[in-house]
């Protein structure tokens, strides 16, 4: 029971901790309880809730437009091994990425929903890490790649059939 | 003639007003349950909640009571305020519940009940009674209450009518698409909590319902985050190089378990927050994920593809041994304790990805017949889960009771959804 109690008060310290160097000013870090900086823009909505982005940002392909129709790699289902007919596509990133050192792209992993979230996010960032191994092998510098996983989180068709599914099982190339 | 029609009209705005968001359509087990008569309560008339129904479609929900249509409940069950036990025992039902909602003083209302047994010996007699008091704005919860203290009368175990579910809506094209809900498990009453640009995933509670943990998209990257649902303040929890996916509050509140590939790949760890320090747990080349807590906070079940394929295994905090749990089935996932046994819910994959029961000799129960079942929430009583399924062609939420008796949908009217977690139990 003290132990209990002893417990509760750590909490409480600690999340007091964590509190302590919140700032005032400004309306959005009034949201954030530890004061870390947010990359995203937050509000209050009208109904109460906190919103967390710009809705006007563009949410899409930023790399170069000659590479904006082949920046994507397509798995079967469950695995994270590369295909040779996407070879090319990393290829072509690969001759980019070493013309234009300044240059980085993101891997974006993606699963269909078939599975569950938590462990699809996990396979996703195989995925990623697939390519980017590939990419290495292809001699694009490490500190140009970085790797996220979406999971099942962004599909790129809607539906729940394997139409959908196959172009959703996916690798996307993006700056 | 004008202020009846206001009246009218004002009805028809609430009733718009309180539609859910979550409506019920019951799949299966509806008449396996134990057969109970809700009469109608007797009811101040400027009371727009619907006590007996919301009791009636509790019971049914629970999946423990079969509750009889109100057409074939017999005229002269209640006369003059008391049950005529007789008259509704033709009808087979082992009790009956009836009501009375009363104004008092300053804007309340009583809300009282009573149980009267139909059958046997007990025939006649009250087998449960109750009164307490509410405002109109918190009618349902007393119903609710109203609920909980017949399922407690009957099985002995808690209700959880009046627990709270979180859970994500996706609606494409609007100007924030992900957002993070919290509503009565019934779907009443919800409220946003985040709106999101960017994905919002697998939301867990603090056991004392103040605090949500979730992981959030927002910088083009995962990060988990916990958030006071009253206040919107947060904290950032974690955001390493990486996964920072999967969070899990302990059920003591002095933990969050959650899996970060920082050192590599997919491991287990741990924040404690009373050291606000992270742990590790896992250290294994292949994917561990999904860390759940066992009920009494002293072990981690979680997924793991250390023997080739997902399997569910156990983390124990005082042995520190890891055992393997689940052996029967392609694959096993999310696995969640169900409290009060020793029993998980997990997903399995056998014809697509169901929610199926592991009982503690190792035996798996299959408990739905869909193939795209995920992200399963078990009530704090451990007399349902929740889930997401794909129905109809759309992402929803279902219910099914842990026996697998009692099946129901919830299909949304807007958007898909997913991600439900099943709330504490607060109020007594």
């Amino acid at each position: 029971m003290l132990k209990n109690y002893l417990l509760v008060i750590l909490c409480a310290l600690s999340l007091g901790t964590l509190t302590a160097c919140s700032t005032s000013g400004d309306d959005s870090s009034a949201l954030v309880e530890d004061g870390s900086s947010s990359d995203a823009q937050l509000g209050l909505d009208d109904d109460g809730s906190l919103t967390v982005g710009d809705p006007n940002a563009q949410d899409g392909f930023n790399g170069p437009a000659e590479l904006q129709n082949a920046n994507t790699i397509y798995f079967g289902f469950n695995s994270e091994n590369i295909q040779d007919e996407y070879l090319a596509v990393m290829q072509k990133h690969a001759n980019y990425l070493k013309k234009n050192p300044d240059a980085r792209v993101i891997i974006e992993g993606h699963t269909d929903e078939r599975g569950t979230p938590e462990y699809n996010i996990a396979l996703g960032e195989r995925r990623a890490r697939s390519v980017a191994r590939y990419m290495q092998n292809l001699g694009v510098d490490v500190n140009q790649l970085s790797i996220v996983s979406y999971g099942e989180e962004k599909p790129a068709v809607e539906g729940h059939n394997e139409a959908a599914w196959s172009k959703n099982r996916r690798a996307v190339l993006n700056y | 003639m004008f202020k009846r029609l206001l009246a009218v009209f004002g009805l028809m705005v609430f009733a718009i007003s309180a539609q859910a968001e979550l409506q019920i359509e019951i799949t299966g087990g509806i008449n396996e349950g134990r057969k109970i008569a809700v009469y109608p309560f007797a009811q101040d008339p400027n009371v727009n909640v619907d006590v007996a129904s919301v009791v009636s479609a509790d019971l049914m929900r629970s999946g423990k009571f079969s509750p009889l249509s109100r057409s074939v409940l017999p005229n002269n069950g209640v006369v003059e305020n008391k049950v005529n036990a007789d008259a509704v025992a033709s009808t087979g039902a082992e009790a009956c519940v009836y009501g009375v909602v009363q104004a008092i003083e300053g804007g309340k209302y009583n809300v009282e009940f009573q149980v009267v047994a139909l059958q046997g010996s007990k025939k006649g007699q009250v087998i449960a009674h109750y009164k307490g008091a509410s405002s109109i704005a918190t009618m349902r919860q007393a119903a609710h209450r109203v609920s909980d203290r017949i399922y407690e009368a009957f099985t002995g175990q808690r209700g959880c009518f009046r627990t709270r579910i979180a859970y994500i809506v996706t609606k494409m094209g609007a100007k924030f698409p992900y957002q993070l809900m919290t509503a009565d498990y019934d779907g009443y009453n919800e409220t946003p909590v985040v709106k999101s640009t960017q994905p919002i995933m697998t939301p867990s509670w603090a056991p004392d319902g103040s605090r949500l943990a979730y992981v959030s998209f927002e910088s083009r990257r995962p990060a988990i985050f916990v958030q006071n649902i009253k206040t919107h303040k947060r904290t950032k929890l974690a955001s390493f190089t990486g996964l920072n996916s999967s969070p899990a509050w302990s059920p003591d509140g002095t933990k969050i378990a959650m899996t970060l590939s920082k050192d590599g790949q997919p491991d287990i760890y741990y924040f404690d927050l009373g050291l606000g320090k992270f742990q590790r747990v896992t250290a294994n080349k292949a994917i561990d994920t999904e860390p759940t807590w066992s009920a009494d906070s002293k072990a981690l079940y979680f997924t793991s593809e250390r023997g080739g394929k997902a399997q569910i295994y156990k983390y124990d905090f005082n042995t520190r041994k890891t055992e393997r749990v689940t052996y029967q089935g392609a694959r096993n996932l999310s696995a969640r304790q169900i409290p009060g046994t020793k029993s998980l819910i997990v997903i399995t994959q056998v014809n697509g990805f169901r929610v199926a029961r592991v009982d503690p000799d190792g035996s798996i129960y299959m408990l739905t017949t869909s193939s795209l079942d995920e992200s399963p929430s078990v009530a704090p009583n451990g007399s349902m889960v929740i889930y997401s399924t794909v129905y109809q062609g759309r992402k929803g939420l279902a219910l099914v009771s842990a026996d697998g008796r009692f099946k129901a949908n919830l299909p949304s009217s807007q958007g898909e959804i997913s991600a439900p977690a099943w709330g504490p139990l607060l109020s007594k």
